[in-house]
C-alpha cells in the first residue's frame, strides 16, 4: 500500500529504529512499511498515524485500482 | 510463562539432548550420536545469537515478536504444509504403484519428513521476510 510514511517521518527528524520503538514494533518492519511491501493492521497505522498527529487515510493512500483487481 | 522460564526449558532440553548424545556415543552407537552432538551445538550457537539480537532490540524499545513476524510466520507455515503434504501425497502415489517394496526404519523416515518440513518452513520463511 501506498503510504507517506518515509516522507513523515523524514520530516519530524525521526530514524527508523525511533519510530519502530515508538510504535512497538521491529525497524524491519518500519523498512517494509516505507517500502509499500507490508499492509500494517488498524492498530498499528492507528499508532503511526497518532505519532505523526495526522488522519490515517493521509498516512496510507488506497490504490483503488489494485483494490478493484484484487 | 515468561521469556526467561522459556529460555531456561530450552536451555535445559539442550543439555537433555546432549546427554543423550554422550550416551549414545559411549554405548557405541557413535554415528548417531555424533551427529546429534553437532546439531546440540548447532542449536545452541544459533540460539544464542539468536536471543542476544532480541535482547538488544527489546533494550531499544523494540518489539521482536510484532505483528509482521507472526503474518510471515503464518504465511510461512501454510506454504511448507501445503507443499509437503502435496509433495508427500504424490511420493506415496508414484511409490505405491512404480516403486520397489523396501523395508525402512520408522525413525529414520519421521526424522527425514521433520528435517523436510523444518527445511521447507525456514525456506519459506526467509523468502517471505525478502518479499515483504
Amino acid at each position: 500500500m501506498p503510504n507517506r510514511l518515509r516522507e513523515m517521518r523524514e520530516r519530524t527528524g525521526l530514524t527508523q529504529e525511533e519510530l519502530a520503538a515508538q510504535v512497538g514494533v521491529s525497524r524491519q518492519t518500519i523498512i517494509s512499511l516505507e517500502k509499500g511491501k507490508y499492509n500494517p493492521s488498524i492498530s498499528l497505522a492507528y499508532s503511526l498515524a497518532k505519532v505523526f498527529s495526522m488522519s490515517i487515510e493521509d498516512l496510507f493512500l488506497l490504490d483503488e485500482r489494485k483494490v478493484e483487481d484484487e | 510463562m515468561n521469556s526467561k522460564n522459556t529460555q531456561c526449558i530450552k536451555w535445559l532440553s539442550l543439555v537433555l539432548v546432549a546427554g543423550i548424545a554422550i550416551w549414545q556415543i559411549v554405548s557405541g552407537n557413535s554415528s548417531f550420536g555424533t551427529g546429534l552432538l553437532v546439531g546440540v551445538v548447532v542449536a545452541a550457537g544459533s540460539l544464542e545469537i539468536r536471543q542476544r539480537r532480541i535482547s538488544d532490540m527489546q533494550k531499544k524499545g523494540m518489539n521482536p515478536y510484532d505483528e509482521r513476524a507472526w503474518s510471515l510466520a503464518g504465511m510461512a507455515a501454510y506454504v511448507s504444509v501445503r507443499i509437503f503434504v502435496i509433495s508427500i501425497a504424490v511420493i506415496v502415489l508414484i511409490g505405491s504403484i512404480w516403486g520397489p517394496q523396501v523395508q525402512v526404519n520408522p525413525y529414520n523416515l519421521l526424522g527425514l519428513c521433520l528435517c523436510a518440513l523444518l527445511g521447507l518452513y525456514v525456506g519459506s520463511y526467509y523468502y517471505y521476510n525478502r518479499k515483504f
